[in-house]
């Protein structure tokens, strides 16, 4: 998900909040004044009138409108729907040497890729996988780690140091960011006996 | 392999200068710090080139909670659409009925208060509130950091992983189960008895965890094995 759609998702939370504070407590206190006759609330009206609403949604235009909104909500809906998917992706990024000749780009994710095969290589990792993406505005290798054992965390630790130095190193920017998840396999065991 | 997947060369290279020299070219010229520092067993190297060390990833955190509502609330604007898009098409003759949004007015105009209009606003007001919560509150951090030079991170369930694994290594445990939180990790351990094995499987499980940062508290609690 990006930032934005975070915020829209937020600013949307917080006022639909805000309806729902002011019209179920408004409800509740015009309905507790009528039930229990409660002096200091008297002025409140006893009816809910919209005549101008009703005389409107009369109105031969009144179907077309709620038409022509409707689609537009069902649009921004749908859109907004589709901005529910994960981190997007970095694709590519270019590289010193580029040029009016011709310019030279790094595919992010297949050097992401690369990198997490280097690392699923050793003996001590049981698998790795590796992506580009754009998160919360950083260009960044995220990694996925899975080592076969605690006893290796150290030594898995520095070979993705190194490999995430690697992958940075290559492409040339030091902007790039890391992160990598390191995870224990499921079969995992200890030899070790602690007495 | 493909040329593209050699920007990373896993397989040795049986020509190191020509590897050195290849790598050289595509890199940039600038020198940050040699890799010639880096254990040699640690990973890939490339050699005389500029080494950078990468920007601090992000602490992964969680989606959200009001990514969710935002989703329920992007449904809630289709069906409210769908709703106008209907009285358009019985507008338009294409099927019978009568105005939605019509109907929906008409059942405004003219409300009175009625009692039940008390628990369900209070309830609307909860939700309401929640709501507002939720959308303030910031994402929630679901992994704890790794002491290393790169951005390094475990989750609580592998950091639970890694506790039973080490608790089940201590001479007198028969068996451990491991809850874990990103600051408490609380291990159940099945003993043969033993009354120094709980002290023994905090202390091993404590240097087990010991790079990552803040460091979990760790409580165990034990129970003798056969009285089950």
């Amino acid at each position: 998900m990006t930032r934005t759609s975070i915020a829209l998702d937020r600013l949307a939370t917080f006022l639909l909040g805000l309806v729902l504070i002011a019209v179920g407590a408004g409800a509740a206190v015009w309905a507790a004044a009528s039930v229990w006759n409660i002096e200091t609330l008297r002025g409140l009206p006893e009816l809910v009138t919209a005549p101008q609403m009703v005389n409107a949604s009369q109105a031969p235009w009144w179907p077309w409108a709620a038409t022509a909104i409707g689609a537009v909500l069902v649009l921004s809906g749908l859109r907004w729907l589709t901005l529910h998917t994960p981190a997007p992706k970095a694709k590519t990024l270019q590289l010193e040497g580029s040029g009016p000749e011709g310019r030279l780009c790094a595919d992010l994710g297949q050097v992401a890729a690369g990198a997490a095969r280097v690392l699923a290589q050793r003996a001590d990792i049981h698998s790795a996988q590796g992506t580009a993406i754009i998160d919360r505005g950083v260009r960044t290798f995220d990694f996925e780690v899975t080592a076969d054992s605690p006893d290796d965390l150290a030594a898995v630790a520095a070979a993705v140091d190194a490999v995430c130095r690697d992958a940075v190193s290559m492409v040339g920017d030091p902007s790039l960011a890391t992160c990598t998840r390191i995870r224990i396999a499921k079969t995992a065991h200890n030899g070790r006996r602690v007495s | 392999m493909s040329p593209r997947h050699n920007l990373i060369d896993p397989d040795p290279d049986p020509d190191p200068g020509a590897g050195a020299a290849r790598r050289t070219a595509a890199l940039p010229a600038s020198t940050d710090r040699s890799d010639s520092e880096a254990d040699p067993q640690a990973g890939t190297h490339l050699d005389n080139v500029a080494v950078f060390d990468p920007a601090p990833g992000r602490t992964p955190r969680a989606v959200p909670t009001a990514a969710y509502t935002g989703a329920l609330i992007a449904v809630l604007l289709i069906g409210v659409g769908a709703v106008g898009i209907r009285d358009g098409v019985v507008a338009a003759g294409w099927i019978s009925g009568r105005s939605w949004t019509g109907a929906a007015i008409d059942s405004i105009d003219g409300l009175s208060p009625a009692g039940a209009m008390i628990p369900a606003g209070i309830v609307a007001a909860v939700i309401g509130l929640w709501l507002v919560l939720i959308s303030l509150s910031p994402r929630r951090k679901k992994a704890v950091g790794i002491d290393s030079a790169t951005a390094l991170f475990i989750e609580p369930s592998d950091i639970a992983r890694i506790s039973s694994i080490t608790a089940e290594s201590v001479s007198g445990v028969l068996s451990a189960r491991t809850s874990a939180t990103r600051t408490k990790v609380t291990i159940q351990v099945e003993t043969t008895g033993d009354a120094a094995t709980p002290g023994a499987v905090a202390d091993a499980v404590r240097t087990a965890l010991t790079s990552l940062t803040p460091v979990p508290k760790v409580s165990v609690r034990t129970r003798t094995g056969g009285t089950r």
